[in-house]
C-alpha cells in the first residue's frame, strides 16, 4: 500500500503523466484518423468503375456464341461448342519441371521447349494450348498453378469435314469468317442467327464421295460437281476437289472454291445456248438442215468435229453428234448482238450472289471488240470463261419453262424474291428436252443410259489453253444432265479438270462421255431416291 | 433514447444515461450489417463446404446473443471488477494456450484452437482484452514498489515478461498476425503511458528486427511475405478475387445476393467478409462502415479523454487501439496493403471467439467510459 507522505509526491506524478497520456491519447486518436481516411481513399481507388476495362482482361470472358449453319434438313454443318484455352498470366509458375511435365502429357501436341519458354516468361497473356476439351481443361485446373489460367471460346465445328468446306467457308482463329457463307454472312452469324442453307447434307456426301472415287480412275487434278433444284434455283449440293477440313485451324490450306470462283472454257455444253437461242428467234427449226463436211475455215482457224459425221445433219443431229461445223453455221446466222443478249440474260455478265462470298466475274471479250471468229468460238464454248455455277444456272433456264434464276446457297429471303427472268420460250424448252435425251440416247452420253431414272444432258470437253497454246492432252471435260428429263426437277452438273483416259478407251476416253458421263450416273443413281425423283420402273418393283 | 428518461432513478437509467449510449447503438449497427453479411455470403461458403445453407447464418446469430450479452454484462462492471474479471481471464486463457500449444489439433497448417464441449475456442483471441487491461492496470502502477521484490523492480517489467511469454505461445502456434496485434497494443500502450519517444523507436526497430528474423526463422511466414512481395502464390488468388470484387461492385454495389466473387473466396464469411459487402453495396457502403468503425474508436478516445485515472486512459486507449487496428488490417489485408494476417472485421465478421473477445473489449470499453458524477477527482483503487 502507499504511504501517505509519498501520496503526494506520487499524486504530482501521476497528474502530470496523466496530462502526458492525454496528449498521446489525442495523437493517437489523429494517427487512427488519418489511417482510416488513407484506407478510404485506397478503398475509393480500387473500386474505380474505370477499372472496370482491367476486369474483363484478367476475369474469364465469355464470348459471345455464334450462329450455326444448318442445312436444308436442319442438319447442322457449323456449329460453335464451347472450348477452353489455356493461357499464362503474368504469375511465376511454382513448379515449372511437374507443370512442364504434365502439360506435356496431356497435351502431345505442345512442343516442350516452346512450352517451357512460355512458362518462364512473365507476360500477361500467352497462349499455351488453344481449345481444349473440358476434360483436359479440368486435368490442367487440378495442378493448381494460379498462373495457369482458362478463357472460354466457342470452336467452331464442322461436323461434314471436308465435304462442304468450299460452301461454308471457314473462320479465322478471330471470330470473323474467312471464306463462304460464314464471310458472307458474318455479321449475321455474329449476332448469333442460324442460318438455313439450300443444300441437302445427303446428296452433297454422295456428288462428293462419286468425285473422290474417280479420282482413282480417271486421274483428274480438281473436279466439281452442283446439283441444282431448276424450279427454284436452290443448290442442293456443291463440292469442289481438292477440299480441306475447315475443322483444324492450324494445319488446313484451304484449296479454291471451283463451284463459284473459278472461270473454265466449258466447251460443246454452250451448243445448247446457241441452239435454243436459235430456236427462240425462229431462225432455225427442226428441220433444218447443216452441211458438216467440209471443216469451216474462218481467218486462218479451221473448224472441225470431233465426232466427224461427214453428211447433212439436222438440228437435233447437230446437238446430238455435238457437231462444231453446224454450230457455228447456226451462230453465223444468230449474229453477235442476239448472242451477247441471251449471254447477259444468262448471267454471264456479272458474278453471281449465291450467298457464297467468293463469286468470280466470267471472261467475257467486251461486245465492242468481238469479232467474228470469237461469234463463232464462243457459240461451242471456247473463248469465254464462266465458273460451273454460271454453267449449270444458265443451262437450267434451256428447261425451266425457259426462266433463268439466279442460283442460291442459303435460303434468304432477299434471294427468293430475286425476278426471274424469261429467256427462252417454252416451245423452245420442249425441243431442248427432246435434243437432251437424244444425246443420252444415241450421242456423246450414251454410259448414262440406265433402266432406273430417264435422263437428258450433254457433253463437253475443250482443251485447255496452255501457255497461250491448245494443250491437245490436257482437257477439261463437262456433263450436264437433267432428271428427270420428262419433267426436268433437277441438274447436275460435273467437271472434271484434265481427266485421264483409261488405258481402253485410249484418246477419246479424256472427253466427257468416258469420264464424266458414268460419274454422273453414279450420282444420279445415289441421289434420285434421295430426292424422291420416282423411278421409271418404280411399279415394277 | 426519449423512452428512458434522465430523471428515471433506476438502475436501468442509471446505466443507460452513464454508459456511452450512442457508441453502444454503433456497435449494434455493426453487429447487425455482420449477420445480414454473413447470411450472404457464408451460404456460399457452407454449400461448398457441405453444410446445411444457414449452417453460418444460425451459429453467427447465436455467437452473437452470447457476445452482446457478455458485452452488455461488462457493462455493468465496476474499475475493480474489470481487473479481477481480465486477471481471471488472464490466467485461464494462459492456460488454455499452454494447452493449444501442447494438444490443440492442427488446422490450415496451425494449432491455434481448442475443441471445448464441441465447440473450437481460439484462446489467443481472448486474450487481447485480457491483456490490454492486465498491461494498463501494471503500467498504470508502475511507479509504485512491489512487496517482496527489489526496488529497481516495476510492475513493466512484468508487463514484459507476460508480453514475451504469450508471444511465444503464438510464434509456436504459429500466428504471426496475432503476434503483431499484441505487440502493437503493447507498444501502443507504453506510447500512452508517455515513454518517451526514443524508446518507442527503438521498440519499433525492435519489431522490425523480429519480423525479418521471422521471415527467415518460419517458412509460413517466409511464404507469406514473398507471396505479398511477389504476389504469385495461394493467397494471391484470394487477393486477386478480392480486388475484382471491390472493382465489379464499384461505388454503388451490384445490390445484395449480386455478388458472385464470394463463390470464390474461401474464407468470404470471416477474413474476406469486406469485398464481398462492397461487391454487393458498394464501396459507399464500405465508406459509411469505416467511417462507422472511426467513430467508435474516436468517440471512446474522447468519451474516456475527460476520465483523471490513469489506468482507465490507458485500458480504453489500448482496447481501442485493438479495435483500430483489426479494422486497419483486416480492411487492408483485402486491399493488398499489407500481408494476408488472418484477422477479422470486428462484429461483422464470423467467428465466435473473436465476436466474443470483441464484445468483451467493447464492453470494458464502454464501462471505462461511463460518466462519472462522483465529486472524486482521482479514484482510489
Amino acid at each position: 500500500m502507499i504511504n501517505a507522505d509519498k501520496s503526494i509526491k506520487v499524486d504530482g506524478l501521476e497528474k502530470s503523466i496523466i496530462d502526458k497520456c492525454k496528449q498521446r491519447i489525442i495523437a493517437i486518436a489523429v494517427i487512427f484518423f488519418v489511417s482510416f481516411i488513407t484506407v478510404n481513399i485506397k478503398l475509393i481507388e480500387v473500386s474505380k468503375p474505370l477499372k472496370a476495362k482491367d476486369y474483363s482482361n484478367t476475369a474469364i470472358t465469355i464470348n459471345s456464341k455464334r450462329g450455326d449453319i444448318l442445312d436444308r434438313n436442319g442438319n447442322i454443318v457449323a456449329i460453335s461448342m464451347p472450348s477452353w484455352s489455356l493461357y499464362k498470366n503474368k504469375n511465376q509458375i511454382y513448379d515449372i519441371k511437374n507443370t512442364t511435365k504434365i502439360l506435356l502429357q496431356l497435351i502431345p501436341e505442345l512442343s516442350e521447349n516452346k512450352l517451357k519458354k512460355i512458362l518462364n516468361e512473365d507476360k500477361n497473356f500467352q497462349y499455351i494450348a488453344r481449345h481444349l476439351a473440358p476434360n483436359i481443361a479440368k486435368k490442367i485446373n487440378k495442378i493448381g498453378e494460379p498462373a495457369l489460367n482458362f478463357e472460354k471460346e466457342y470452336l467452331r465445328v464442322y461436323p461434314y469435314n471436308d465435304e462442304i468446306s468450299h460452301i461454308i467457308g471457314y473462320l479465322g482463329t478471330e471470330k470473323d469468317g474467312l471464306a463462304g457463307v460464314e464471310k458472307k454472312y458474318n455479321n449475321i452469324l455474329n449476332k448469333g442467327k442460324n442460318i438455313h442453307l439450300t443444300i441437302d447434307t445427303r446428296v452433297q456426301f454422295r456428288v462428293y464421295q462419286e468425285l473422290i472415287k474417280g479420282i482413282d480412275l480417271y486421274k483428274y487434278k480438281a473436279a466439281v460437281g452442283i446439283v441444282l433444284e431448276i424450279n427454284t434455283g436452290e443448290v442442293i449440293a456443291g463440292v469442289s476437289l481438292p477440299s480441306f477440313d475447315p475443322n483444324v485451324y492450324a494445319s488446313f490450306t484451304p484449296t479454291k472454291n471451283q463451284i463459284t470462283n473459278s472461270v473454265y472454257e466449258m466447251g460443246s455444253i454452250f451448243k445448247s445456248f446457241t441452239i435454243a437461242a436459235a430456236l427462240n428467234d425462229n431462225l432455225v427449226t427442226n428441220d433444218s438442215k447443216f452441211d458438216v463436211r467440209e471443216p469451216l475455215k474462218l481467218r486462218g482457224k479451221t473448224i472441225t468435229d470431233y465426232h466427224g459425221e461427214d453428211r447433212i445433219l439436222d438440228l437435233e443431229e447437230v446437238f446430238t453428234y455435238s457437231s462444231n461445223i453446224g454450230t457455228a453455221q447456226i451462230a453465223q446466222k444468230l449474229g453477235i448482238n442476239s448472242q451477247y443478249s441471251y449471254f447477259k440474260n444468262l448471267g454471264f455478265n456479272k458474278p453471281l450472289d449465291t450467298g457464297i462470298f467468293e463469286s468470280v466475274n466470267p471472261v467475257v471479250i467486251p461486245q465492242d471488240k468481238v469479232k467474228e471468229l470469237d461469234l463463232v468460238l464462243m457459240s461451242y464454248g471456247h473463248s469465254i470463261n464462266i465458273s460451273p455455277m454460271h454453267a449449270i444456272s444458265a443451262l437450267s433456264a434451256t428447261l425451266n419453262e425457259g426462266e433463268y434464276i439466279e442460283p442460291m446457297v442459303v435460303k434468304d429471303d432477299k434471294y427468293i424474291i430475286r425476278p426471274r427472268i424469261k429467256v427462252f420460250s417454252t416451245k423452245v424448252t420442249e425441243t431442248m428436252k427432246k435434243y437432251y435425251r437424244n444425246v443420252v440416247v444415241e450421242g456423246t452420253a450414251k454410259k448414262i443410259q440406265s433402266k432406273l431414272y430417264k435422263v437428258g444432258g450433254k457433253t463437253g470437253t475443250s482443251n485447255k489453253f496452255i501457255d497461250g497454246k491448245q494443250s491437245h492432252k490436257k482437257v477439261v471435260s463437262s456433263f450436264i444432265s437433267f432428271f428427270p428429263i420428262d419433267e426436268p426437277k433437277y441438274a447436275l452438273f460435273i467437271l472434271l479438270d484434265e481427266p485421264k483416259a483409261l488405258e481402253e478407251t485410249r484418246v477419246w476416253g479424256r472427253t466427257a462421255g468416258f469420264n464424266a458421263v458414268p460419274i454422273s450416273k453414279n450420282i444420279i443413281t445415289h441421289i434420285a431416291p434421295i430426292l424422291g425423283v420416282k423411278s421409271t420402273n418404280y411399279n415394277e418393283l | 433514447m426519449i423512452f428512458i428518461a434522465r430523471n428515471d432513478k433506476s438502475v436501468l437509467s442509471r446505466w443507460w444515461w452513464t454508459i456511452d449510449h450512442w457508441n453502444l447503438i454503433q456497435m449494434l449497427i455493426l453487429a447487425t450489417i455482420g449477420s445480414i453479411m454473413i447470411l450472404a455470403a457464408g451460404s456460399s461458403v457452407a454449400i461448398r463446404n457441405n453444410l446445411p445453407e444457414l449452417h453460418f447464418f444460425t451459429h453467427h446469430i447465436s455467437y452473437l446473443f452470447l457476445s452482446i450479452s457478455a458485452m452488455l454484462f461488462t457493462t455493468f462492471l465496476s474499475i475493480k471488477g474489470i481487473i479481477r474479471l481480465s486477471i481471471m481471464g488472464f490466467i485461464l486463457c494462459f492456460i488454455l494456450l499452454f494447452l493449444v500449444m501442447i494438444m490443440g489439433p492442427d488446422i490450415k497448417g496451425a494449432s491455434r484452437w481448442l475443441i471445448i464441449g464441441g465447440f473450437s475456442v481460439q484462446p489467443s483471441e481472448f486474450i487481447k482484452p485480457f491483456f490490454v487491461i492486465v498491461t494498463a492496470y501494471l503500467i498504470a502502477n508502475k511507479y509504485k514498489t512491489i512487496k517482496y521484490f527489489p526496488k529497481f523492480v516495476s510492475s513493466l517489467h512484468f508487463s514484459l515478461i507476460l508480453l514475451f511469454s504469450i508471444l511465444l505461445f503464438l510464434l509456436e502456434q504459429p500466428d504471426l498476425g496475432m503476434s503483431v496485434i499484441i505487440i502493437l497494443i503493447w507498444s501502443g500502450q507504453l506510447f500512452l503511458a508517455g515513454i518517451s519517444l526514443r524508446w518507442f523507436f527503438l521498440l519499433f526497430s525492435l519489431l522490425g528486427a523480429g519480423i525479418t528474423l521471422g521471415y527467415y526463422i518460419f517458412p509460413h511466414v517466409k511464404r507469406r511475405i514473398d507471396c505479398f512481395l511477389n504476389s504469385p502464390c495461394e493467397s494471391y488468388d484470394q487477393i486477386n478475387n478480392s480486388f475484382l470484387a471491390y472493382e465489379s461492385g464499384g461505388f454503388l454495389g451490384n445490390g445484395p445476393g449480386g455478388g458472385i466473387i464470394k463463390n470464390k473466396i474461401s474464407d468470404a464469411h470471416t477474413d474476406f467478409i469486406f469485398p464481398v459487402i462492397a461487391e454487393e453495396f458498394g464501396a459507399i457502403f464500405c465508406i459509411i462502415i469505416l467511417l462507422l468503425s472511426c467513430s467508435i474508436l474516436i468517440r471512446g478516445l474522447i468519451r474516456v479523454y475527460v476520465k483523471n485515472d490513469l489506468f482507465s486512459l490507458l485500458a480504453v486507449g489500448g482496447l481501442l487501439i485493438l479495435f483500430g487496428i483489426q479494422v486497419l488490417l483486416n480492411v487492408s489485408v483485402t486491399l493488398g496493403i499489407v500481408p494476408t494476417t488472418g484477422i477479422t472485421f470486428p462484429f461483422i465478421s464470423y467467428g465466435g471467439s473473436s465476436l466474443l473477445s470483441i464484445s468483451i473489449s467493447m464492453g470494458i470499453v464502454l464501462a471505462l467510459t461511463k460518466k462519472d458524477y462522483s465529486r472524486h477527482k482521482y479514484e482510489r483503487y
